[in-house]
Parts: C-alpha cells; sequence; structure tokens
C-alpha cells in the first residue's frame, strides 16, 4: 500500500511538472543602456520590450495611422505628433499592490 | 516644521498670465520650458458656456513621481527638503527626461537650449547676473530638467533671515507668481498650520488637489469654479 501511494504522489509531482514551470518568474530582459526618453532608448524599451506593450497603448491621441499618411507627413509621423502619452495609461499597470511580472509602482508608494 | 503650500482660486482666475508672466522674469523660463503654465478650457453647453483658466506650476508633491523614477535609476538628483518643496540639482541631472515622462502634471520640462529670455535685446533681469553669482537654481543648463522651485531662493532668503513667518506676505519672500496676481486668486504659505491664512481658505473655499486618483498628493489645492476638471 505504501509503495501504491509513493507512485501515484511521484506519479502527480510529475504530471504537475509542467503546470509548476509556468508559475515560474520570467525570465529578466536585458535592457542595457543608459536612461534615455528617446525612441528606442531604455524607457521604451522596458515598457514594448517587457512590458509587451505597443506605441498606441501608451500614445493614446495618435491620430495618425501610418496607412492615412499623405505626401506631406512626416514618415515615420514624429514624436511631436504623436504627443504626451496619456498618463492615465500608466496607472494601469504603476498602481500600489499591483507588481506584474516586475512592473514597479511609484506613484502612491 | 511649516510646509508650503499653494491655492490657486478657478474662480478669481481671468486668464491675464501675470503669474506666467512674473514667473518667466524671476526664473528665466522660456517658452521650451515653462515652469508656469496657463491651461484653459471651455465648459458647459451653448447658451451656458463659460472657460476655466488653471495655471499649472509644480505640485511639490508629498509622494513625487519625478523623485522616485530619479531615485530608481540612481540619479538622485530630484530631492524634498524639509519644507516640502522638491527640487532639481542640475549638477546632477542627466538630461535623461525620465521625470518629464511620469509626472501626472506634466511639470518638468527638458529645457534643450538655454535661450535668451528676450531674443536680440541683451541680458535682461536674472541673465544680468554673472553665471557664477546666481542662485543654484538659476544656473541653468542645456539638456537639463527644470521646474518651478515654489521661488525656493525666496523662501531660503527668509527662513535665513528668520522671517519664515513673512512669507507669502512679504514681497522679498513669497514667489513672485503669487505676488502679482491682480485678482488675488493666488495665496501661498504653511498648509501644515490650520491656521494659517492659506490653510483657512483651502477648508473655506472646498479646494482640492488635481488628479488625486494618482496618489501624488499635491501641495497644490485648487478651488474649482463650476465645471472645471479636477
Amino acid at each position: 500500500m505504501r509503495t501504491l501511494i509513493t507512485s501515484l504522489a511521484l506519479g502527480l509531482a510529475v504530471a504537475m511538472s509542467p503546470a509548476l514551470g509556468a508559475d515560474a518568474p520570467a525570465k529578466k530582459t536585458s535592457i542595457g543602456g543608459k536612461p534615455s526618453m528617446a525612441v528606442g532608448g531604455r524607457f521604451h524599451k522596458v515598457h514594448e520590450v517587457q512590458g509587451k506593450l505597443d506605441c498606441k497603448d501608451c500614445h493614446r491621441i495618435v491620430q495618425k495611422d501610418i496607412l492615412y499618411l499623405r505626401k506631406d507627413d512626416p514618415m515615420p509621423p514624429k514624436m511631436a505628433e504623436v504627443g504626451q502619452a496619456d498618463r492615465k495609461g500608466c496607472l494601469t499597470c504603476h498602481v500600489p499592490g499591483y507588481v506584474p511580472d516586475g512592473v514597479r509602482s511609484y506613484w502612491g508608494v | 516644521m511649516a510646509k508650503f503650500g499653494r491655492l490657486i482660486d478657478t474662480k478669481r482666475c481671468m486668464g491675464c498670465r501675470s503669474c506666467v508672466a512674473a514667473c518667466a522674469t524671476e526664473n528665466h523660463f522660456t517658452p521650451d520650458a515653462q515652469w508656469n503654465a496657463m491651461i484653459e478650457y471651455e465648459v458647459g453647453t451653448y447658451p451656458e458656456v463659460s472657460k476655466i483658466y488653471n495655471t499649472m506650476n509644480c505640485m511639490h508633491c508629498e509622494k513625487p513621481s519625478c523623485k522616485a523614477i530619479c531615485d530608481k535609476i540612481g540619479v538622485k538628483a530630484i530631492s524634498k527638503n524639509e519644507y516640502g518643496v522638491v527640487l532639481i540639482d542640475y549638477k546632477k541631472c542627466i538630461g535623461c527626461g525620465y521625470c518629464a515622462a511620469v509626472c501626472p502634471y506634466g511639470v518638468p520640462q527638458l529645457n534643450a537650449e538655454v535661450k535668451p529670455l528676450y531674443p536680440g535685446k541683451g541680458a535682461q533681469g536674472m541673465e544680468s547676473i554673472a553665471f557664477a553669482d546666481r542662485h543654484p537654481l538659476h544656473q541653468k543648463k542645456p539638456k537639463t530638467a527644470e521646474k518651478c522651485t515654489f521661488c525656493w531662493h525666496k523662501l531660503e532668503k527668509a527662513i535665513k533671515d528668520g522671517k519664515a513667518d513673512r512669507i507669502g506676505k512679504d514681497q522679498d519672500y513669497t514667489p513672485a507668481c503669487d505676488l502679482v496676481c491682480p485678482t488675488q486668486a493666488r495665496w501661498f504659505g504653511d498648509i501644515s498650520d490650520p491656521k494659517s491664512e492659506i490653510s483657512m481658505r483651502i477648508k473655506a473655499t472646498n479646494a482640492v488637489q488635481l488628479k488625486k486618483h494618482f496618489g501624488n498628493e499635491p501641495q497644490v489645492y485648487y478651488t474649482l469654479d463650476k465645471g472645471a476638471q479636477s
């Protein structure tokens, strides 16, 4: 009987191992470089690569879709046109007590 | 210890921008890096419409996002002193612009170039003082973050002179923007003292902090006109 229980426990552990693996901490992505707000710089990398955000997730006032640009419009759209990110969107992740995959809160804490 | 704050009454403000001009002259901010900006917008529906004038300077938050991110990246150029004033050390600032990106109020400005106050008209006001002789907060550098300091150079003087009680009252010890308001829409003083004039006005006018949901706990309060956003 003891052998049967041990075998069952081992079998269960093996069967559960992929699920346990999925709960393991996400692999850290090196974003390197000195702090920079430039497109492709560290700030954008953190949010694009680690946060997996699209430009429009933050820059919600973007109206000019690349497909609707006219010949006189700058290519690609300049940041001046994109404008400031809507900071309300920041609070989607940056809230006290909510720390998804290494995102740190810096508001209200 | 006093904790300085400001009250802006949008019911009284008529959008004249005297406060903006006074700050520009006192602190030599240029259009690319405004320390005090006037935001105006319309509210209501025709025929009952009105205009809201809302000046935005640094909120000197209890929990400043700019300082948090600056500390986080190890630069530590932003500090909050014992009087509640948030200041940027230009010598430490690396010009990354993170503070400008995270401030919910859009306050810090990355000044790409320190331009003359009145181009082509020679040195004016503070510009005529030799760079080394200026207050550290006026020793501006290009590619450096700047913002409203609550005119710390004046508050510091009051504290050194032992006249902190005259802050918000005397010309030499009060922020330039608060001195010039022709409609008395701006008040400055110790918000930690419930008996101070500003504290009593905040209470009497039900003044509120803007964008409270960010949790920054600003030290600037607004008395909101009908329809004004908070």
